[in-house]
């Protein structure tokens, strides 16, 4: 088991927007997380990603209990988390991007060769092809490609669990496309990926498991072989499933 | 990209605009005047002349490449220049123990700086006025009764060290400035830590997302600015053999044109130290050749505050061209940092040259 939670709350106030989530992630699987809007995803996420800390309950990672504080923990252990819009410096260019916080160094200086290299090694290596050159600005980069330089920046970290918050929402067909086929070889690396999703058609062609909130409570886990799209729906917006069980 | 369209493209006006600007000025005073202007006793003068500038220029850069204004800088020179005199005329430490302790004072400025900006969160611009404020205050209280401390250390071996000495008429201040500028440059470009500074400055919703300590970089940025600006204060003391209060007040706005201006240059359109230089003296040839022509004394003011406008505009024409071709649908993430904490609304730079 490569992260778990155990009875995570997390409360602003008066909101409940978490309570006693029990969530497990698997390397080389990707979790589909899903939910209506206001359902806690993004708390979720950001529990883990150490933005907040949990009001109560407990964090494993690899079966061993941590806490994480800041999102430096969080990179320390090996989590990744790639937010829509709050992945990237637009003014920095690709291979400062993807390099930010771990730059190589060479007589204590910043090493850019090795680092261009590097950059483009991984995003080869991922088959992220449309990228015209690594040096431009990511402020010039479509939503796709500046998907693609988020993950690349994370497998090039040697990330274990890569979090993504609706990559592929604001996307066009071949660019959600290219993402998903992206999550696919993150997970056949053996990485754990943790996907929010508001789109079941990207749950159902990427996902290997999937896990329901619903108002801050997970009602539904398990493999998504045992569940269809309407089942799902249903669950999202009443929390229950009326017809069978799982 | 071909090297030679690189070196096209950094050779473009919209790479270095100060620098055909400068040409030109140059070449528009040596026809004017060709018998006072083109000389080398202009080039001495306008860098000696200037190089107090530079240093409060560079002064105020590195708080804004993280993305804080420091407007505290007039009151940190006024207040750790008359600190300093007020130390040689009353104390009998050494030059050594008097310059530490006036660096001290501008690292404790840059610690009330943090207070206001980091801790409190008040929008960096109105919090530094703030200090600015009572830093020149104090600079009064201070100095007490009297309209200007000159002990005779400012012209001793002390002045001689900050101000006096010189190499083919070349004031020690001018090498200060180089060397700064050498040092910041490289540290800005090609350090770990340098880059960190721009990424928060830059974004730091992404900096902080990234695990890069936001609070802490900034607040060192700003701790290091304050102590860049004592420096600049004992400079001025030393120059001018005194210190009086308010005295750095003039050194504000020119130090803010000179780091915006030499923001428009080069490729990246971000505060660079070379380029922030390089306005100082850009401006400072202009004002030079204007009162050489004799023009009257409120013309540099306004050659100053149009070159402001007319570079920045320039620049903006020529990044919003190549931004709308490039300009991808959504732009959320500059929104959300410009909602976070001390940075986003202080930066005018983040709307003006990105
Ligand atoms: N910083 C905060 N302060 C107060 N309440 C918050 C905060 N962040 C989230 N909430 C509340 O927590 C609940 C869950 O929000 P969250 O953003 O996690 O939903 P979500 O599942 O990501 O929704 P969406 O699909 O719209 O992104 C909401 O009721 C929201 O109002
Ligand atoms: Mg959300």
């Amino acid at each position: 088991m490569l992260l778990s939670l155990r009875g995570v709350s997390k409360s602003f106030g008066a909101v409940h927007a978490l309570q006693d989530v029990d969530l497990d992630v698997l390397a080389g699987k990707v979790t589909a997380l899903v939910g209506d809007n206001g359902a806690g995803k993004s708390t979720l996420v950001k529990t883990v990603a150490g933005t907040w800390q949990p009001t109560s309950g407990e964090i494993f990672w690899k079966d061993q209990r941590t806490s994480i504080r800041t999102p430096r923990d969080a990179d320390a252990l090996g989590i990744a988390t790639v937010y829509q819009d709050l992945a990237l410096c637009d003014n920095l260019d690709i291979v400062q991007n993807m390099f930010l916080g771990h730059e190589r160094l060479r007589f204590r200086l910043l090493d850019e060769n090795a680092m261009e290299r590097a950059a483009r090694g991984t995003l080869a290596e991922l088959s992220v092809t449309t990228v015209r050159s690594v040096r431009q600005l990511v402020a010039s980069l479509s939503g796709g490609q500046r998907q693609s330089v988020a993950v690349a920046r994370a497998v090039m970290r040697d990330a274990q669990l890569v979090i993504m918050d609706e990559p592929t929402a604001a996307l066009g067909v071949s660019q959600t496309a290219q993402v998903l086929a992206l999550i696919r070889t993150l997970a056949d690396r053996g990485i754990g990926v943790l996907l929010i999703s508001h789109n079941l058609n990207d749950v159902f062609s990427v996902a290997d498991r999937i896990a329901v909130l619903y108002l801050g409570r997970l009602v539904h886990s398990g493999d998504v072989a045992g569940y269809t799209p309407q089942r799902v729906v249903e669950i999202i917006t009443t929390g229950t499933l009326a017809t069978a069980a799982t | 990209m071909t090297r030679l369209a690189t070196l096209r493209r950094s050779l473009s006006p919209g790479s270095i605009g100060i620098i055909y600007v400068w040409a030109l000025l140059i070449v528009f005073f040596s026809v004017w005047k060709p018998d006072l202007f083109p000389t080398m006793s202009t080039v001495r003068s306008v860098l000696n002349l200037n190089a107090l500038a530079g240093l409060a220029a560079l002064a105020i850069l590195v708080p804004m490449v993280s993305g804080a204004i420091d407007a505290s800088i007039g009151g940190n020179i006024s207040l750790s220049g008359v600190c300093c005199a007020w130390l040689f005329q009353n104390t009998h430490l050494s030059v050594l123990a008097v310059v530490l302790i006036t660096l001290g004072i501008g690292a404790t400025i840059g610690l009330v700086n943090v207070l206001v900006v980091v801790v409190l969160k008040i929008p960096s611009i109105i919090g530094t006025l703030a200090t600015w404020l009572i830093c020149d205050s104090l600079s009064s209280a201070v100095a007490g009764q009297q309209s200007s401390l000159s002990p005779p250390q400012l012209s001793g071996s002390f002045g001689n060290d900050f101000a006096i000495a010189s190499w083919q008429n070349f004031t020690i201040p001018v090498l200060f400035v180089l060397v700064l500028a050498a040092v910041m440059g490289l540290w800005l470009t090609q350090t770990p830590s340098g880059r960190y500074t721009h990424a928060v400055g830059l974004n730091p919703a992404v900096a902080r997302n990234t695990g890069i300590r936001v609070s802490l970089i900034q607040s060192c940025a700003l701790v290091v600015g304050g102590i860049l600006g004592a420096f600049a204060g004992m400079v001025l003391a030393a120059q001018y053999a005194s210190a009086s209060p308010g005295s750095g007040d003039a050194y504000l706005l020119p130090a803010f044109a000179a780091v915006f201006l030499g923001a428009t240059q080069f490729r990246l359109k971000r505060f660079t130290a070379w380029g922030t230089v390089l306005a100082v003296f850009m401006l400072a040839t202009g004002e030079y050749g204007l009162a050489l022509a004799g023009a009257a004394s409120w013309i540099p003011n306004v050659f100053q505050g149009l070159a402001l406008i007319i570079a920045i505009g320039l620049s903006r024409q020529v990044f919003s061209r190549t931004a709308r071709v490039t300009k991808r649908p959504q732009q959320a993430g500059s929104a959300v940092s410009a909602g976070d904490g001390p940075h986003g609304t202080d930066v005018p730079a983040g709307a003006t040259l990105q």
